[in-house]
């Protein structure tokens, strides 16, 4: 057996990096118990949670949901102080007495998001736009919210 | 008489399936299945799914349904969706009239019904 020099301090590193692994996995299970570590506001009565998007330019915001089957007319949005919440309801199919489901994997029911956006944005020019079961809610910022550049000058 | 008998699967919009074999990762749409006298209908989750890349191969017994989504990735700062390939196999039995199978779109939910064939429904009676 070849002989190897015993580093104690090597060891003593990598038992302070599994710890450090075990509090992130406990953050992560945490995470996942509360929703995905959304870090938006979830209305405990929603029976099922979309997917979204967000992007951001210098001009807007672009929130995009996911929601597949859902009535336009069953899906609110509205804006209150900055915070945009999406909300509705996805209804069952109606169902002939001689149906036989199998199995259902699809979600039903009340849906609600909301995001906390950190510029203000124009309410009256938010345009909101559903297409192949994808809601994509487009915010305009308002002017004092958009990046400025500052002129450099030169002597 | 048809009794209800469903399994409800807690999947959400459906799982992320890593193919070994061919090394592909895509996204299993979740289902909604259902049967009646003539024929099953299933529904597919598949929201923001390009139409012109809606496929489904039949294979004896094997129906596959594929599609993608082509979402601009510009200036995203937080994902939950991004660009997904969804794709479902199912295994076909020989109640199912394979040539009459149709498939309709709407909403981001496709929707296929699988016509039983006429003859082959045999109900036994218990005497």
């Amino acid at each position: 057996m070849a002989l190897i020099k015993w580093n104690p301090t090597r060891e003593l590193a990598s038992w302070h990096s599994d710890l450090l692994n075990l509090q992130r996995e406990i953050n992560r299970m945490f995470d996942n118990v509360f929703g995905r570590g959304y870090r938006d506001e979830e209305s405990a009565l929603a029976a099922w949670t979309p997917a979204v998007d967000i992007a951001e330019n210098d001009n807007e915001y672009i929130v995009k949901v996911e929601l597949p089957g859902v009535n336009k007319d069953d899906i609110k949005i509205t804006l209150e102080s900055n915070i945009l919440t999406i909300r509705g309801e996805k209804k069952q199919e109606k169902e002939t007495k001689k149906e036989n489901y199998h199995r259902i994997e699809r979600c039903y029911g009340s849906f609600q998001r909301s995001f906390t956006l950190p510029a203000t944005v124009k309410s009256e020019k938010i345009d909101a736009n559903f297409k192949d079961g994808v809601l994509t809610v487009v915010l305009p910022k308002v002017e004092e919210a958009k990046p400025k550049e500052i002129e450099v000058k030169v002597k | 008489m048809t009794t209800r008998n469903y399994e409800l699967v807690k999947r959400g919009n459906g799982e992320v399936v890593l193919d070994n074999e061919e090394k592909f990762e895509y996204f299993e749409p979740a289902i909604s299945l259902m049967e009646n006298d003539n024929s099953y209908i299933c529904m597919l989750d598949i929201p923001g799914a390009d139409k012109d890349t809606i496929k489904l191969k039949l294979d004896n017994d094997k129906l596959v349904v594929t599609s993608s989504t082509s979402i601009s990735e510009e200036n995203i700062v937080y994902s939950e969706i991004g660009n997904k390939h969804y794709k479902r196999v199912f295994n076909l039995n020989n109640e199912i009239d394979r040539s009459r199978i149709s498939a309709t779109y709407e909403n981001g939910v496709l929707t296929i019904v699988l016509p039983k064939n006429l003859n082959e429904i045999k109900r036994i009676e218990i005497k």
